[in-house]
């Protein structure tokens, strides 16, 4: 909005003043930038927010769901855990930091969106030691 | 909430889950614990978890495979296991049962010296338990019952492993 507006005063007065420093016009510019980034990240944030909200709704739906489940196969088809798949790479931060704090069974969805297991053939079936591998993997790649 | 109440609120949530508890003998026989699963408890491991699923990134004997019965079975016949009809405790004979859904392998429970049986419930608990305790929409019903003679050299290098 103020874009425009700047737009249409700059055949007015972009050339007609002559200040020193920031001229009006350069001065309007960066006001509008300023308020263009500031609009940006706040979405950004809101959208993370939302994004981290729908994480540990699903999350805390599937937790609930499989918690006596055996069976990993059944447990990674669960709906909500296949929605967290779906989430792509904007989930990784939040499946990272939930595997840290409680070990739960997300190595099947690391796999299935990152395409990589860095987990060594000696540490497979060890809990601790594949939430290691994978935290440090998620250090790495500056995930978290 | 006390000792006694947390028992209730653990005994309740796990009836609510397996209906058949209710009908049956039970017990809690450890705390909850993520870092071993049933198929690992069922061989005497309680140190990692085992599927056989290349996703699941777990261990499983002889590598990753198809999540079957059939896989399942095969990986405790390298335990010396093999398919018998008799599900009663028998001297000597140590024995495990396999639950699906109908045909999919969810479960498995070991049976024990008093013949009651013992299960790791996903992450949480041990139980001593009947085998109809827990069959149900959770692990479905018991389609295998598997037998080895009882060595008690394998069942402890299985447990030190």
């Amino acid at each position: 909005m103020r874009l425009r507006t700047f737009v249409g005063r700059a055949d007015e007065s972009i050339f007609a003043t002559s200040t020193p420093g920031l001229s009006p016009a350069a001065a309007l510019i960066e006001e509008s930038i300023n308020e263009a980034y500031d609009h940006w990240r706040q979405t950004l944030t809101s959208e993370r927010s939302s994004l981290e909200e729908e994480f540990r709704r699903l999350a805390a739906e599937w937790k609930t769901a499989a918690e006596f489940q055996s069976s990993i196969t059944r447990i990674a088809m669960h709906p909500a855990y296949q929605r967290i798949i779906g989430m792509g790479q904007e989930a990784l931060p939040y499946i990272l930091r939930d595997l840290e704090m409680t070990q739960a069974p997300w190595f099947w969805a690391l796999q299935a969106i990152t395409g990589v297991d860095p987990v060594s053939m000696e540490d497979r079936g060890y809990v601790d030691r594949m939430t290691r591998a994978w935290v440090r993997w998620g250090m790495r790649e500056n995930i978290i | 909430m006390g000792d006694e109440g947390e028992h209730h609120l653990r005994h309740a949530v796990l009836v609510s889950r397996f209906p058949g508890l209710a009908q049956s003998h039970f017990r809690f026989t450890s705390p909850p614990d993520p870092s071993y699963n049933c198929l690992a408890f069922a061989a005497n491991e309680t140190r990692r978890c085992w599927h056989p699923s290349a996703f699941a990134g777990l261990y499983w004997p002889g590598g990753p495979a198809d999540d079957t019965l059939q896989t399942w079975i095969a990986a405790f016949a390298q335990l010396g296991y093999r398919v018998t009809d008799v599900v009663d405790l028998e001297t000597g004979i140590e024995k495990l049962a396999i639950y699906a859904d109908p045909d999919f392998p969810l479960h498995v429970a070991r049976q024990l010296p008093n013949g009651y049986w013992t299960s790791k419930l996903g992450p949480k608990e041990d139980i001593e338990h009947e085998l109809e305790g827990l069959a149900g929409t959770e692990y479905g019903r018991v389609v295998a019952i598997l037998a080895r003679r009882a060595t008690p050299a394998q069942t402890e290098a299985e447990t030190d492993r």
